[in-house]
């Protein structure tokens, strides 16, 4: 009898790897479903943020729901449109916890790549109904039939019947609409049992407080209602709940199997934990929480302070701000010698740390000085203890390290045939160890190897895109930790250390390494009035050094009564410059100088 | 446009400063436009200058209450591209304006303006010093600085006024000029020295905005700065005239003892000034305004208001002392922090120890009880060095 009321409910999302076109597949939706005027020329509407319009990509999961008449039924369908890049992941099997199917969609110009495969197994994991859809067959290259024996190759889906789409004009969508609402099955849940809900994501708003996302497992949810944030064990009443159509729209009730939000004027962001349950105040007997989402593990670090100390309290709510509606970054108060105060942040991946630290310094104004990011390491120390270290200045002394351990990962590469080679000497030079390879068709290649997680995680993406003519794509996870010969490399300034530039790194690359440090931060250190001493050192042994010498001439040649306000202001304007800089002992550190670190020799081949 | 108020506020500030010791005096025209230069000059204006030295004249009157100029310095432009008998009315105004004789009274010229007739006007104005405009005496590179005069016309220039009766004269050398070589710069300053002038400038070229010479730089037609060179020309000038006897009293002034040039030394001391004529800037307490810069519009301005002023600022302490501190250590007398103090209520010496230890040790400055100069290799980096003290 309950179920019953949940049978129009159909809860799916749409996973493809990046730019096959789920967003665009979602626009389709919405005008199908009348929440989008019909070839409004609108174009991936629920990429709402700016990056993400400037970018063209999807960084958040993103819910909305339509209503749809189906032989004489009315339907209510949630979807959640994700992001395809590797480092959102997290945001996918997020979404996927709220689903009961998902959309496969396969680009059907490029076929399966390397996220197409993590993401359908994702959902498999999920037990989710996946059904494959070939997208753009409008376009000239399409090939949907060796792309659905790829499916079937690679994935072992059936996809003999798998529709074909074009998300950009429209055919073959209402189609796809349809076979959804006939395969994926309807949630299960008890309407009429006390509330549990998942909280799958939040908002800050300045004028009504955190709102709260939530799926609905069982019971309902209105206004009045009196609910209970397990996790922080915080109790709010309900001022308004409502659907995502595709903006807020407030609704009475919420029922078992939606989706929705609420507003409840939470002030206190530390309440709101993604991944938590809600439920009735008090909890009704025998409660037990959802089992959440499995904490993403971040994969590279780096710190972040701000530019002007007096902002550590803004950055701080910066960062809480933007961690509601991100879960997957993780930031710790630390303080670094030469930049004071600041935080740890932790990343899925160098793009997520790009776009946390856009989408910080846009929504309060602060000014970001970034270390170089590392990756996480391991280190067994000779009193058999083992530690985890995020920053290199958290490495003991060399005595006290019994095993250096580093990430390593298992890395799917899909290729066209012919790159095999040289993507093969690439992995080589990375460290990589070779585990196979698996033919597609003909013409493309799954390349499997293990590779430390430090040397794909900077530069190897981009490698392997000009390896390969922009065809290879790439998915990665952490498998192990292994013993390596790592070290850490201090660099110093002017004889002082600065901690925040100092690198764990392989001691056979370290000398090479320090030295393209030292003359890149030769470029970006300014002159001095004072010669500036730099160098790179291995514990006490100095493995590289360069000398910024000091400034020989600055001086205005002819300065009269007449001249005062020009040059004085001229001098203000250079004197502004440097108050954006770091100051480390005497000397001044211009932001970029930090990230020097990080560059990869190509840049200063390019330059040369 | 200034309201009543605005000049009258203006004047009673500076009444209250009054007497004013220093006068400055533009004259805003030249035979041609120096590829170069970004002073307020225009060429083919000849027909505004009658009407000019009117409203010079009035300008002048106006201050009139306010001055007692121990020094004049007219400048421009050209001072001495006016006719003879225009040069004489408006040196006549200028003398009216000053109670008496100033003690030194400075005129512009360049060589190839100067004829015994105005020479004549120039001595009997009262006019102690001539600064003349020679700026080299290698006749290609005069060429190409697009000046109107040659190495001869230099040397006839100062033939004439020495036979006129002046004892103070300046000569300008540009330094460090495109397609010159160090040989040729050493024996520019030879040269120079061959004239004795009391007092030598010697500026190094520099590349202003707006003009011929940096855009023809950005096209890549005329070589670009280049600091090394730039230093290494810069000391063997330094080296040639302090080895004929004279003493750089300021980053790019020379002079025989005595004969310093008063009226600039109180720009570099930050002491009160007038400046009358198109743009000229003037400076009385943590005020400073400038007139406006178009001849025309000056003109009008003065003939049927209380003139049009381009700007009005005034500094607050921390200005005060950055203005103090980048025009004073431009002396070899350098700067007393003590006196800046005093002045300002900003102690210098209290908010950055560290920073004049530092450039002390790097051999930049010298310390003699609150007062600090800078050295030779100071004066080389003197902005870096204002910087950091005011940071
Ligand atoms: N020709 C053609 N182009 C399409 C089709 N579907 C999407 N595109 C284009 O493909 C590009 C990527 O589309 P998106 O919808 O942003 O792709 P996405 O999968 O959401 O990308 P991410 O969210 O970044 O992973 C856009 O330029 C679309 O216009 C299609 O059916 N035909
Ligand atoms: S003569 Fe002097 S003021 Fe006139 S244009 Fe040449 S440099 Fe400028
Ligand atoms: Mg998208």
């Amino acid at each position: 009898m309950a179920a019953r009321r949940l049978e129009h409910i159909r809860n799916f999302a749409i996973v493809a790897h990046i730019d096959h076109g789920k967003s665009t597949l979602a626009d389709r939706f919405l005008e199908l479903t009348g929440l989008l005027e019909e070839r409004s020329g609108a174009h991936q509407v629920l990429d709402d943020l700016d990056l993400e319009r400037e970018r063209g990509i999807t960084i958040k999961a993103r819910a909305v729901r339509m209503a749809y008449r189906k032989d004489g039924r009315d339907y209510v369908l949630n979807l959640i449109d994700t992001p395809g890049h590797v480092d959102f992941s997290y945001e996918v099997s997020r979404s996927l916890a709220a689903c009961e199917g998902a959309i496969l969609l396969v680009d059907s110009t490029q076929g399966v790549e390397a996220q197409t495969v993590a993401n359908a197994y994702l959902a498999v994991e999920a037990g989710l109904e996946l059904l494959p859809v070939l997208n753009k067959v409008d376009m000239q290259g399409a090939r949907p039939e060796e792309v659905k024996e790829e499916i079937e190759t690679v994935l072992g889906i059936d996809a003999r019947h798998a529709l074909a789409c074009s998300a950009k004009t429209g055919e073959g969508t209402r189609a796809v609409l349809e076979r959804l609402i006939e395969v994926v099955p309807p949630p299960v849940g008890d309407p009429e049992g006390p509330l549990k809900a998942l909280l799958f994501d939040a908002v800050y708003d300045t004028y009504r407080g955190v709102v709260v996302y939530v799926r609905l497992i069982d019971g309902s949810l209105a206004a009045g209602q009196r609910v209970r944030l397990v996790k922080a064990g915080r109790d709010y009443d309900v001022m308004e709940v409502g659907v995502l159509a595709p903006h807020r729209t407030k609704v009475a009730r919420l029922e078992a199997g939606e989706s929705g939000y609420l507003v409840a004027s939470i002030k206190s962001l530390e309440d709101v934990n993604i991944g938590d349950t809600v439920t009735t105040s008090p909890p009704p007997e025998g409660f037990k929480p959802l089992p959440g989402y499995r904490e993403p593990q971040p994969m590279v670090y780096c710190g972040l302070y701000p530019t002007y100390p007096k902002d550590f309290e803004a950055l701080r709510k910066a960062l809480q701000t933007l961690r509601l509606n991100d879960a997957s970054f993780t930031f710790v108060p630390e303080t670094s010698e030469a930049l004071g105060f600041g935080f740890r942040c932790g990343f899925l991946g160098l793009l997520h740390m790009e776009i946390v630290q856009e989408r910080l310094e846009r929504d309060s104004d602060v000014d970001l000085v970034q270390t170089a990011p590392n990756v996480t390491y391991e280190i067994l120390k000779t009193d058999g203890t083992t530690v985890r270290v995020e920053k290199p200045s958290d490495v003991p002394d060399p005595n006290y390290i019994e095993e250096f351990r580093e990430p390593i990962t298992r890395c799917s590469m899909i290729i066209p045939h012919e790159s095999v080679g040289s993507m093969m000497k690439l992995c080589t030079e990375k460290r990589g160890v070779y585990v196979e390879t698996q033919y597609l068709s003909p013409t493309r290649v799954m390349l499997v190897y293990d590779m430390p997680l430090a040397e794909i995680v900077f530069d190897f993406y981009d490698k392997l895109k000009s390896a390969t003519r922009g065809y290879g794509t790439l998915d990665y996870e952490v498998k192990a930790y292994q013993a390596a010969e790592l070290v850490r490399m201090r660099i110093l300034v002017n004889g002082v250390e600065v901690d925040a530039l100092s690198m764990i790194c392989h001691r056979e690359t370290a000398e090479p390494r320090g030295r393209r440090i030292l003359q890149r931060l030769r470029k970006t250190i300014p002159r001095h009035l004072f010669a500036v001493p730099l160098q790179a050192a291995i514990g006490g042994k100095v493995v590289a050094r360069e000398t910024i010498s000091a400034l020989r001439k600055d001086v205005t040649a002819k300065c009269y009564g007449g001249d005062v306000t020009r040059k004085r202001k001229l001098l203000e304007k250079q004197k502004a410059g440097k108050k954006r800089m770091k100051q480390v002992g005497n000397v001044e550190i211009p932001q970029k100088a930090f990230l020097s670190v990080l560059s990869s020799d190509e840049d200063d081949d390019a330059k040369r | 446009m200034p309201t009543a108020t605005e000049a009258d506020r203006r004047r009673a500030r500076v009444r209250a400063a009054a007497p004013i010791a220093h006068l400055y005096v533009h004259f805003p025209f030249c035979a041609r436009k120096c590829p170069y230069c970004d002073f307020n000059s225009h060429a083919q204006r000849e027909a505004e200058i009658d009407a000019y030295v009117e409203a010079l004249g009035v300008e002048l009157d106006r201050w009139r209450d306010c001055l007692a100029p121990e020094t004049v310095f007219v400048g421009g432009g050209t001072p001495t591209h006016a006719a003879p008998h225009q040069l004489a009315r408006y040196l006549t105004h200028v003398r009216a304006a000053c109670p008496a004789p100033p003690a030194e009274f400075t005129v512009e010229a360049n060589p190839g303006s100067l004829t015994p007739a105005k020479v004549e006007v120039l001595a009997g104005a009262g006019v102690t010093r001539v600064s003349v405009g020679v700026q080299s005496f290698d006749d290609a590179l005069l060429r190409r600085l697009g000046r109107i005069h040659d190495a001869q016309e230099a040397e006839a220039a100062f033939a004439l006024l020495r036979a006129g009766g002046f004892e103070h004269l300046s000569l300008d050398l540009i330094l460090a000029l495109p397609g010159q070589t160090l040989a040729a710069q050493e024996r520019d300053v030879r040269q120079a020295v061959a004239l004795a002038p009391e007092h030598v400038s010697a500026y190094v070229l520099t590349y202003e905005e707006g003009t011929a010479f940096t855009r023809a730089m950005r096209a890549g037609r005329l070589p670009a700065p280049d600091d090394d060179r730039e230093l290494e020309y810069l000391h063997v000038v330094r080296a040639g005239l302090e080895g004929a006897g004279y003493r750089r009293y300021e980053i790019s002034n020379y002079a025989r003892a005595g004969a310093e040039c008063r009226h600039n030394l109180a720009y570099w001391r930050d002491a009160d000034w007038l400046g009358v004529g198109a743009g000229a800037h003037s400076h009385v307490g943590a005020w400073r305004w400038k007139n406006e810069d178009g001849p025309s519009r000056y003109i009008a301005g003065q003939l049927q208001g209380a003139g049009a002023i381009a700007f009005e600022e005034a500094s607050d302490p921390k200005t005060r002392v950055l203005e103090k501190l980048m025009m004073g250590l431009r002396l070899a007398e350098g700067v007393d922090l003590g006196a800046v103090g005093a002045a300002t209520g900003v102690d210098v010496l209290r908010r950055r120890p560290e920073r004049l230890a530092l450039y002390e040790r790097e051999g930049l400055l010298v310390r003699e009880g609150p007062r600090v100069r800078l050295t030779p290799r100071g004066f080389d980096v003197v902005n870096a060095v204002v910087r950091g003290l005011t940071a």
